[in-house]
């Protein structure tokens, strides 16, 4: 599980600096770069939430040296559901472990399946967006026909429905759910930019050169995707990982002992009238981690298209 | 218009096929089949096998996919293992609850939305603005079921005003006159239908607030304001009454999250819908069920987007005459 935290990790740096470089490239690129820098550091809420979203990370990697408790010890048969104390401060949960340290470890494997799963969601949207706003014609009014049908379906429904079919699902199956899930909104969202992409100068400039269709998607199709698709992924994981709370909240996500927020959550609510403290502390984590991935895709948003900009 | 809504209903259609083909296809490749888990039930082989027969699943694929397709045309949703009873009945119980939860929410939660997306509008760049705004997407990040928790701890542990779960007070109820009965069923709802409300408005806000914006700088409402006409005038004449157009496609487009709110808040307030029958069966591994409800809530949701579009074509005089 560390190991895939720090893969997720490596991940989110190896994106982080191939968007540098993509920004700091030389030319009128670089200064629009510049400007949606400026632009996002000109909104205070947005500032925050990616200051927020960056402690709640960097916590959560540091967990096993800032867990005060093992998080799946058992402490002592007198250390049922404590209250938050000095010692314990989060309390601990009805089979007297740590809530702190479950909520540390918790933090963590939400977010790593969390951003996982939205990488997948997002890699199948541009997938399935692009080809069928690029091929147009039939493929794209039955491709487009299965995402409205996916669409029709309330996303926790059919994560119960699959969870159900196949429990207990192991994390990497959790992750390939969650992916395989959240991406047809995402696919619509290329679709449509791709439609009107293809019509622009540029992509007709490039057919008369005699460009083939795949360097024209890769050249001029994929890298103006990059701005709506980082909003949609950023407003994504806040999607997935509530998402996730729901399915461990459910007993169909990440299975006992392990902790992950919504089992954590789903622990406490047996206990919720006497014990409060073991469902609501991982839930202010949940609410802060969404709550700042809405903010931040706001952010980016309007700092990287001006047209969506609140007059 | 009647060829509006006959498209409509072929799409709507060709949606719900795809969808049971799907469902088709999880039940065909999860592990076992419908009737190979029982949990700490012993159910003879012999009925077991009687039930694999009326559902098909001892022939060839394509005749149990052909068979299952004609079962759903009839109505006929499958046995539920966990329930012992058809699901066509589970869900006939419990679907109306779900509805009656839904629709109460989907109400209220346009009603606030549009009044505070109005608000925020006319008061843009306010504080007021700016906190209506923030507090709304506070609510609208929440986890559907915490936020459902934390009301419960508060509203029903805490402060004990409302009841923590089901639809009516079992104990006080056989001796309730008609409306002390309604009065009850009434407080029951006010938990469940508040945590919906509270997740739902914040969309419905901030599409409403953009939808004024679009139309507030518009030629007309310009020449309005020189002609002299009141503020409040123009905000509900010339504003509002435009701005309300688009907000009707967002009610379908709602639906599949008010679904899916719906199947946790019903789960923790154990409100007897389909949401929560669902939950409910997830731990005896309930196949039938648990496919059926992504069936039926696919179904509503269809309904309620070609409601929608209708409901739009009824308000706009131009999708009218096309």
């Amino acid at each position: 599980m560390l190991a895939l935290h720090w893969l997720c990790a490596a991940a989110l740096i190896v994106a982080l600096g191939a968007g540098l470089r993509r920004l700091s490239r030389p030319g009128p690129r670089a200064s629009r770069a510049r400007i949606v820098l400026a632009r996002y550091a000109t909104q205070p809420s947005a500032v925050i939430a990616l200051g927020a979203l960056l402690v709640l990370y960097i916590l959560s990697a540091l967990a096993p040296w800032l867990a005060t408790h093992d998080p799946i010890e058992i402490l002592a048969q007198t250390l049922v559901n404590h209250p938050p104390s000095r010692e314990l401060l989060f309390g601990t949960d009805f089979a007297g472990r740590d809530v702190f340290s479950r909520v540390l470890y918790g933090t963590r494997i939400s977010l790593t399946i969390a951003l996982l799963a939205t990488f997948l969601s997002v890699v199948m949207g541009i997938a399935y967006g692009a080809t069928a706003g690029f091929v147009g014609g039939r493929l794209d009014t039955v491709m487009m026909r299965l995402v409205d049908a996916f669409l029709s379906i309330p996303r926790i429904v059919l994560l119960i429905a699959i969870g159900t079919l196949w429990a207990p699902l192991s994390i990497t199956s959790l992750i390939v759910l969650l992916g395989l899930t959240a991406w047809f909104g995402t696919s619509r969202l290329v679709r449509a930019e791709v439609l009107s992409l293809k019509e622009r100068e540029m992509v007709a400039a490039a057919r008369a050169l005699g460009a083939r269709d795949l360097a024209i998607v890769r050249r001029h199709v994929l890298p103006n995707l990059l701005s709506p698709v980082i909003v949609a992924a950023t407003l994504g994981v806040a999607g997935v990982i509530v998402n996730e709370a729901a399915l461990s909240y459910l007993g169909i996500g990440i299975p006992d002992p392990t902790p992950s927020l919504g089992n954590i959550i789903h622990d406490g609510t047996p206990y919720l009238a006497t014990a409060w403290w073991v469902a609501l502390f991982p839930g202010i984590v949940l609410v802060v981690t969404s709550l700042a991935c809405n903010l931040a895709g706001d952010g980016l948003r309007d700092a990287m298209d001006p047209r969506q900009v609140d007059r | 218009m009647r060829r509006l809504l006959a498209g409509r209903l072929l799409q709507g259609l060709a949606v719900l096929w795809i969808v049971a083909t799907f469902t088709f296809t999880l039940l065909h490749l999860a592990p076992g089949d419908p009737y190979s888990y029982h949990g700490d039930r012993r159910i003879a082989p012999e009925i077991l096998a009687h039930w694999r027969h009326v559902y098909c699943l001892d022939r060839p694929l394509p005749a149990q996919y052909g068979c299952y397709l004609a079962s759903l045309a009839r109505g006929d949703l499958g046995f539920s293992i966990s329930q012992s009873r058809p699901v066509r009945d589970i869900l006939i119980d419990y679907v109306p609850r779900t509805l009656e939860l839904m629709t109460l929410a989907l109400l209220l939660s346009f009603a606030v939305g549009i009044a505070l997306g109005v608000l925020e509008a006319r008061r843009r760049g306010t504080f007021a603005d700016w906190g209506s705004r923030g507090i709304a997407l506070f609510f609208y990040s929440m986890p559907d079921f915490w936020l459902a928790l934390m009301l419960a701890l508060v509203f029903a542990y805490w402060l004990p005003i409302f009841p923590i779960s089901g639809i009516e007070n079992v104990i006080d109820a056989p001796t309730f006159d008609r409306w002390q009965r309604m009065g009850d069923h009434l407080r029951h709802l006010v938990l469940p239908v508040t945590t919906l409300v509270l997740m739902m408005c914040a969309g419905i806000a901030r599409f409403q607030r953009a939808a004024m914006l679009d139309v507030i700088r518009l030629e007309f409402v310009v020449t309005a304001r020189a002609k002299g006409v009141s503020e409040n005038v123009i905000a509900r004449h010339h504003v509002l009454r435009n701005a309300l157009l688009p907000i009707i496609t967002l009610a379908g487009l709602t639906l599949p999250m008010l679904l899916g709110g719906a199947v946790l808040v019903e789960l923790v307030f154990s409100w007897p819908g389909m949401g929560y029958v669902t939950a409910t069966a997830i731990g005896s591994r309930d196949y039938a069920l648990v496919t059926s409800s992504v069936l039926v809530t696919s179904a509503l949701v269809v309904v309620g987007t070609i409601a929608a579009d209708l409901l739009y074509a009824l308000a706009d005089p131009r999708v009218r005459a096309a």
